[in-house]
C-alpha cells in the first residue's frame, strides 16, 4: 500500500477544485483497488501557492491540480498568454489531451520533472470594478484595479486601458472598501462573487485569459509506482479533465447568473468592442512574451490563437 | 502522541533557558528526524513564510516606534496621554488597551499593533509602577482586539478556507472584539494595587500647563492622523501605511521637534533591526513547525479523534472549544485557523452553530492560543519588543487568559447573537 | 589571535550595521515610492513589493545576526534566574552554547539543503528577474555568524569555568 499527498492551492474543501483533487484521488484509490491511497490537502493548508508548488517539484506532494508558477520556469507563461482564445470551444481543442497547448505544456513540464496530465480549465476571466464600468480603452482609464504580481497579467491589465496596483490578496478587501482601488483585475468571476459580493457592483467579461489548472504529478513520485498503477493515475485524471471540460462553461454561467441575482451589472462585450480589445492586447503584450516564450513557441501562440 | 513529545521537548528546552528561536529550532529538527522531512524544501518554506508582503508591518512599526522615541514623538504622546487619562486608576493601562482597539481598526494582523504599541508604552508603564512582564503579558492579549475588529487577515484565512462571506466574518467579530477591549480594561484596573501599585499620579496640572502640552503634542498626533487618514482616506493600506510611519517620525522629529538626528536615527535602526531580527527567528521556525505537523496530519488526526468522541450538542460544543484552546498551546495561530477550523466546522454545523458564529468562536480561540505557553508567539514578541522577561509574563498571562480571554471566548460561544446581530443587521447574512 | 578575532568581529558589527539601516531606507522608501505614484500620479510602480520583501530577508537576517551577537535572543529565564554560583551560572552557560551549537548545525543542514535544491532547480524573483537565492543567502549568513558566535559562547563558558573552579 503507497500514500501519495494529493493538494489544491486554490479551493477549499467544497469548492470546485477541492472536489476536483478528491474525485482524482478516489478514482484512482478506487483503480488501484485501494492498493494507492491519499492525503488530502486543500488551500492554504501547505501554505501558499508557491510553496506548495514548491512541494510539488521536490516530490513533497505527488499530485496537484495547480495554478502554474512561473518561478522556476518563465516558459510557463505561455498559459497567461492574452487573447490566445476567445472563446471556449478554441480553448477545449488545445487543452485535450492532443491538443496543441497540452502537449506544449507537457514539454515545458517534463523539463521542470513533473507530468502535464491535463488542464482543469476555470473559466475566462475579467475585470471586477465598483461603481460602473468600462468597455473601451478610453473608459477603462478612470478605473484603478488589483492585479496580481505574475507577467502578463499587468501588462494585460494596463493594455485595456486600466490603471492597475500591485496589492497584496490579504489586503485587497479592505483596499476596494477604503477606494485605494476600485476593484479586481484578471479573476474569473468565481472569486469576485466568492469575496467581494458586496464591494463590487460591475463585472466585465474581458476574457482575455483562458484561466486554467493543471493536472499534475511530480515525475518521481508517478515513477515509483507500478506501470499499471501509473496508467491508473492517468486515466483518472482524464477522466476529471473531461467532467471539467463539460461543467467549466455551465459552472462560469451558473456564476455569472448569481451575480446578476445580487442586482449586479454583467457586462458582456459587443463583438466589435471585443475585437478592438483582442487587436489593441495582442499588438501591446505578445512582443513582450517573446523572450520568455521563445521563438518556437510564440510560433505555436500564432499559428494556433483564435481567429477574429 | 507526537505532539505531547513536542510539547515536552519545548518546554524541556524553553525551561532550560535556550534562547526561544533556537527552541523551536530544536523542536523543527526533532519533528524533521521523527517524520523523515525533505530538508531540501524544509528551510525553503520557511523562507517562503517570512517572503510575505503584509508580515512586512512587523519591521517597519518596529522602526517607526524606535524612531518615534528617538525622535521625541513618544514622549509627547505618552504626555499627552497621561494628562488625559492618566490620573485614573489603572489609566495607562486602558490607554495601551485603548491603543490597540485603535490600532486594530486600522491593521489586519496583531503583530503589528505588538511592534507598533509596545515600542512606546512599555517604558511609560513602567515608571508608573507597572511591572514589565504584566505591561508584555496585557499588550500580548490586547494586540489580538486587532484579529476581531476588521480587518483581519485572521477573518479572511477563515472565510477562504471555509468558504464563507468574508464580509460578514468580519462583522462577526466586532462585538466580541469590543467586549474583549472592555474585559481588558476592567481586568486592568482590578490589578492596579492588586497585583502591583501604581506610583502615585503627578499633581493635577494647571490649565496653562495642559494647553501647553497638547500645543507640544499636536504634531506628534500627526502621526496616528496619518495612518488612520491615510487607511480609512483610501490613500494606503496597512502594511503600507506602516512606511508612512517610519517617514513621518522621521521628518516630524527632524524637522518639528528637532530631537532627531542622523545618528540617533541609525542607533534606532539598528536597535529596530535587532528587534525585528530576533522576533523573526522565532517565527521562522515557528512556521516550520506548522507546517510540518500539517503535512503529516497531526493537528487533523487530533480532531478527528475529538470528533469521534461525544454526541450531545452542548457536550459537542464544550468539547471543541476545550480542544481549540488546548491545540493553541502547541499549534500557530494559522494552523488553527486554516487547518483545524474547516475540519471542526461540519462538526459544529452539525449541532447548529452557525458558520459565521464559528469564525468568531475561533478567532477568540485564537486570542488565548496566540498567548498560551509554550508556542504563544505573540506574547513572546511582546517580551522582546518591552525587554521583559518572559518568566515574569507568564503568570499575567495566564490570569488574563483566564479572567478575560476564556470567559469571552464562552461568552462568544454559548450567545450566537453577540456575532450574529451585527452581521445579520448589516444584511450581509 | 585574539586581536585579530576582535576586529573581525568589529567590522562585521560595522558592515551589518549599514545593512540594517540601508535594507530599512529601501523597505520604507520603496514602499512610500508605491503609494506616492498610484495615489498622485495613477502610475503602477513594478517591482516595489519585490524589492521590499528582497530587502526585508536581508534586514531580517542582519538584524537576528546583530542580536545573536550581542546576546539578545529571547529566552525564558526561570533557571538561569535561580543560580547563584558562579560555577553553577559557568555550567549553565556552557550547556546553552552546546545546545545553541547542536541546534546551529541542524540549522545549517537545512539551508544547506535549500541552496542544494536551489542548485537542482534554479529559480527567479518575479518582476525583478534575478536569483531567488539573492534573496536566501542571508539564511546562510545568519548560519554562518550563529556558529561562530556559538563557538564565542562556548570559549567564554570554558574559561568562566576555568576562573570559577580556580576560585571555588
Ligand atoms: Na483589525
Ligand atoms: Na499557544
Amino acid at each position: 500500500e503507497t500514500v501519495l499527498k494529493i493538494a489544491t492551492d486554490s479551493g477549499a474543501k467544497g469548492s470546485a477544485p477541492g472536489d476536483a483533487i478528491e474525485a482524482w484521488a478516489k478514482k484512482i484509490e478506487d483503480g488501484t483497488q485501494g492498493e494507492v491511497k491519499f492525503e488530502i490537502f486543500y488551500q492554504n493548508e501547505l501554505g501558499g501557492q508557491q510553496e506548495v508548488f514548491d512541494l510539488l517539484m521536490a516530490g513533497d506532494v505527488d499530485l496537484m491540480l495547480n495554478w502554474p508558477m512561473t518561478s522556476y520556469d518563465q516558459r510557463i507563461s505561455l498559459l497567461y498568454t492574452p487573447y490566445l482564445f476567445t472563446n471556449w470551444e478554441d480553448g477545449l481543442k488545445a487543452y485535450a489531451p492532443d491538443g496543441w497547448m497540452s502537449e506544449a505544456m507537457g514539454k515545458i513540464y517534463e523539463d521542470q520533472g513533473l507530468v502535464f496530465m491535463g488542464a482543469w480549465p476555470e473559466g475566462f476571466n475579467g475585470i471586477g470594478t465598483k461603481g460602473g464600468h468600462a468597455t473601451s480603452v478610453e473608459e477603462a482609464a478612470k478605473f484603478k484595479v488589483r492585479v496580481p504580481p505574475v507577467f502578463p497579467f499587468t501588462e494585460i491589465v494596463q493594455a485595456l486601458g486600466y490603471q492597475t496596483a500591485a496589492i497584496d490578496w490579504g489586503e485587497l478587501y479592505s483596499a476596494i472598501q477604503t477606494g485605494i482601488v476600485a476593484g479586481d483585475g484578471a479573476n474569473i468571476i468565481f472569486y469576485d462573487l466568492t469575496y467581494f459580493p458586496d464591494l463590487l457592483t460591475d463585472w466585465t467579461y474581458t476574457r482575455a485569459q483562458l484561466i486554467t489548472g493543471v493536472l499534475t504529478a511530480n515525475a518521481e513520485s508517478l515513477e515509483k509506482l507500478s506501470p499499471e498503477h501509473q496508467e491508473v493515475v492517468r486515466a483518472a485524471a482524464r477522466e476529471v479533465m473531461e467532467d471539467r471540460f463539460a461543467a467549466a462553461e455551465a459552472a462560469n454561467i451558473a456564476d455569472a447568473e448569481k451575480w446578476k441575482a445580487l442586482g449586479h451589472a454583467f457586462i458582456e462585450p459587443t463583438e466589435e468592442q471585443m475585437k478592438a480589445m483582442v487587436a489593441t492586447v495582442r499588438e501591446k503584450v505578445w512582443p513582450q512574451m517573446e523572450p520568455l516564450l521563445g521563438e518556437e513557441l510564440m510560433t505555436l501562440v500564432r499559428e494556433n490563437a483564435s481567429k477574429i | 502522541m507526537e505532539s505531547l513529545f513536542v510539547l515536552l521537548l519545548l518546554l524541556a528546552l524553553l525551561g532550560l533557558g535556550l534562547p526561544v528561536a533556537w527552541s523551536f529550532a530544536g523542536v523543527v529538527a526533532a519533528l524533521a528526524w521523527v517524520y523523515d522531512a525533505n530538508l531540501n524544501t524544509l528551510m525553503l518554506q520557511g523562507f517562503r513564510s517570512l517572503n510575505s508582503v503584509i508580515l512586512l508591518a512587523l519591521p517597519l512599526f518596529i522602526l517607526a516606534g524606535y524612531l518615534m522615541e528617538s525622535g521625541g514623538i513618544a514622549g509627547r504622546l505618552i504626555a499627552f496621554i497621561e494628562m488625559l487619562i492618566g490620573r485614573r486608576r489603572g489609566g495607562m493601562g486602558t490607554a495601551m488597551v485603548g491603543a490597540s482597539g485603535l490600532f486594530g481598526a486600522i491593521a489586519g494582523t496583531a503583530s503589528a499593533a505588538v511592534a507598533a504599541i509596545g515600542t512606546l508604552m512599555i517604558d511609560p508603564m513602567e515608571k508608573r509602577g507597572y511591572p514589565r512582564g504584566y505591561s508584555a503579558a496585557l499588550l500580548g492579549i490586547s494586540s489580538l482586539i486587532g484579529i476581531l475588529i476588521p480587518p483581519s487577515i485572521t477573518m479572511i484565512l477563515f472565510a477562504v478556507a471555509t468558504q464563507q462571506s468574508v464580509a460578514a466574518c468580519f462583522a462577526a467579530s466586532i462585538v466580541p472584539g469590543l467586549l474583549l477591549m472592555g474585559g481588558l480594561m476592567v481586568f486592568n484596573r482590578f490589578q492596579v494595587g492588586r497585583s502591583f501599585h501604581e506610583t502615585p499620579a503627578p499633581a493635577a496640572l494647571p490649565m496653562r500647563e495642559k494647553m501647553a502640552i497638547t500645543a507640544r503634542t499636536l504634531p506628534a498626533l500627526l502621526v496616528p492622523l496619518i495612518i488612520i487618514g491615510g487607511i480609512y482616506g483610501g490613500v494606503f493600506t496597512p502594511t503600507e501605511a506602516a512606511a508612512f510611519a517610519v517617514l513621518a517620525a522621521v521628518l516630524i522629529g527632524m524637522f518639528i521637534y528637532r530631537d532627531m538626528t542622523v545618528k540617533k536615527m541609525c542607533n534606532s535602526a539598528v536597535q529596530a533591526a535587532e528587534t525585528t531580527g530576533s522576533i523573526v527567528l522565532i517565527l521562522l521556525f515557528s512556521f516550520i513547525i506548522g507546517r510540518i505537523m500539517v503535512s503529516q496530519r497531526i493537528p487533523q488526526e487530533l480532531t478527528e479523534l475529538v470528533m469521534a468522541a461525544v454526541e450531545d450538542p452542548i457536550l459537542v460544543i464544550l468539547l471543541v472549544v476545550s480542544f481549540l484552546i488546548v491545540v493553541g498551546a502547541i499549534i500557530d495561530d494559522v494552523s488553527i485557523t486554516v487547518v483545524i477550523a474547516p475540519l471542526l466546522l461540519p462538526l459544529m454545523v452539525s449541532v447548529d452553530v452557525h458558520p459565521v458564529h464559528f469564525a468568531s468562536i475561533v478567532a477568540t480561540s485564537v486570542v488565548i492560543g496566540a498567548n498560551s505557553p509554550p508556542m504563544a508567539p505573540l506574547l513572546y514578541m511582546a517580551c522582546r519588543i518591552g525587554k521583559a522577561p518572559v518568566g515574569q509574563a507568564v503568570m499575567p498571562a495566564l490570569k488574563l487568559i483566564l479572567w478575560v480571554a476564556m470567559p469571552l471566548m464562552l461568552v462568544t460561544t454559548f450567545v450566537p447573537a453577540l456575532s450574529l446581530a451585527l452581521p445579520r443587521w448589516l444584511g450581509l447574512m | 589571535m585574539l586581536g585579530f578575532l576582535k576586529l573581525c568581529d568589529r567590522g562585521l558589527d560595522g558592515l551589518l550595521r549599514v545593512l540594517v539601516i540601508v535594507t530599512s531606507a529601501v523597505i520604507t522608501l520603496a514602499l512610500v515610492a508605491l503609494v506616492i505614484l498610484r495615489y498622485f500620479f495613477d502610475l503602477s510602480l513594478a517591482g516595489m513589493h519585490e524589492t521590499s520583501l528582497f530587502a526585508a530577508m536581508w534586514l531580517y537576517m542582519g538584524g537576528a545576526v546583530l542580536a545573536t551577537r550581542r546576546r539578545e535572543h529571547l529566552v525564558v529565564d526561570f533557571l538561569a534566574g535561580s543560580l547563584q554560583s558562579p560555577r553553577a551560572k559557568a555550567l549553565h552557560d556552557l550547556l546553552i552554547s552546546v545546545l545553541t551549537l547542536v541546534v546551529v548545525v541542524f540549522f545549517a543542514q537545512w539551508v544547506w539543503g535549500m541552496f542544494a535544491w536551489g542548485m537542482k532547480r534554479p529559480q527567479t524573483i518575479p518582476v525583478l528577474n534575478v536569483p531567488l537565492w539573492w534573496a536566501q543567502a542571508p539564511l546562510a549568513l545568519m548560519v554562518v555568524s550563529a556558529a561562530l558566535y556559538g563557538l564565542r559562547d562556548l570559549a567564554r563558558a570554558v574559561c568562566a569555568l576555568k576562573c570559577a573552579g580556580l576560585k571555588g
